[in-house]
């Protein structure tokens, strides 16, 4: 089963992963308030779908149009953006061509990104164990990454016994560039 | 990371085992029906395992490596399955209609191919399920069942004697054959 971003990054706050203050909205006045609560001055429109590749995807009534993440400066702005999205079919590379209609919204504080880094999680079947497996090349399709460049990405497997270890939490900052704090 | 050197999740993707939601209520409750296939999240009411494909022959199978096994031979006659379907080990007559109204919803189906190995399940259940089943739900496309197993005899028998137009078929290769041509005679 899958779950939307703004439900993954609320099961993500529990464990204090710092996040971008942001809210769910079904409604274009919903997104507003949202929009009004977090007081810009920059603010991300995200459609909520279970697929990948909404920022680069497109809505099938307006196909040369702006994609499934949209960045707003006023809360009216957001308004607008949201009634464009909602009812509206959203296609991405994942959905197929039918795409997904977008029923719900997730408000974001916007950021500024320097560089954007990729981490997951997951059961990697081939040594039976969980593995971390991260790229310096975040925010684009990552399985386009493993299959051109994979020697982007690193991959540490947990041994179920002794646990995460310090040194591979360095392997990965250190692969990912990370210094400092 | 951000221009201050802060690091924020800025997307977060997450994909939870089916197989253990029982056990985690809290997440089971984050589901978003509308993002699911309708017709799995029928199935999954009748806790049948249901996946639908592009084929035009839907399949009724219990257990799941006969169901691929099943979907092979299809293939190997020449057409495409249009769905796998496990009804499971001890599937009730309110399941397997259930299963059958799921594969006549999808309308690419042309055909209908039921295979049933009774180990635990008995095939005059299947037969008693097929059948109230075809009734009730006006069955327009060719159906070839396969019986094998407990009771198969009794099984074959309530087939022949409920009047409806149900091809009865010997063993696997003998029942994808018929489905195949039946589909192809039918178009």
């Amino acid at each position: 089963m899958n779950i939307h971003e703004y439900q993954a990054k609320a099961l993500l706050a529990k464990f204090a992963i710092p996040l971008l203050k942001g809210g769910v909205a079904y409604t274009k006045d919903e997104a507003m308030d949202v929009a009004r609560k977090l007081g810009g001055p920059v603010t991300v429109v995200k459609a909520q779908i279970h697929a990948g590749g909404r920022g680069k995807g497109h809505f099938k009534n307006d196909p040369q149009g702006k994609g499934g993440v949209r960045i707003s400066k006023t809360p009216e702005d957001v308004g607008a953006q949201a009634a464009a999205m909602l009812g509206q079919d959203l296609v991405t590379k994942q959905t197929g061509a039918a795409g997904r209609t977008v029923k719900r919204l997730y408000i974001e504080d916007g950021c500024d990104i320097k560089r954007e880094l990729y981490l997951s999680m997951l059961v990697d079947r081939a040594v039976g164990r969980i593995a971390v497996v991260a790229s310096t090349e975040g925010g684009m399709d990552i399985e386009t990454v493993a299959h051109e460049t994979p020697e982007k990405i690193i991959t540490q497997a947990i041994d179920p016994a002794a646990g995460y270890q310090a040194y591979q939490g360095r392997k990965i900052a250190f692969a990912l560039g990370l210094s400092g704090k | 990371m951000t221009g201050a050197g802060d690091i924020v999740a800025l997307d977060a993707k997450m994909n939870f085992d089916d197989n253990a939601l029982y056990r985690h209520k809290d997440v089971e409750e984050l589901r978003d029906v509308d993002e699911e296939d309708p017709a799995e999240t029928e199935a999954a009411k009748y806790a049948l395992n249901y996946v639908k494909l592009d084929g035009q022959i839907g399949c009724m199978v219990n257990g799941a490596g006969l169901a691929m096994a099943t979907m092979d031979i299809i293939k190997l006659y020449g057409s495409e399955p249009a769905n796998f379907l496990d009804v499971g080990g001890g599937a009730t007559k309110e399941r397997v209609t259930a299963a059958f109204k799921i594969i006549l919803k999808d309308p690419n189906v042309e055909g209908i191919l039921v295979n049933i190995f009774g180990g635990i399940m008995r095939c005059d259940v299947i037969a008693e399920g097929v059948v109230a089943a075809a009734r009730e739900v006006n069955l327009h496309v060719p159906l070839v069942v396969r019986l094998e197993g407990t009771n198969v005899d009794l099984g074959k028998k309530i087939l022949k004697e409920s009047g409806l137009k149900i091809t009865s078929a010997e063993n696997l290769a003998d029942a994808a054959e018929k489905i195949v041509k039946a589909v192809k005679e039918s178009n």
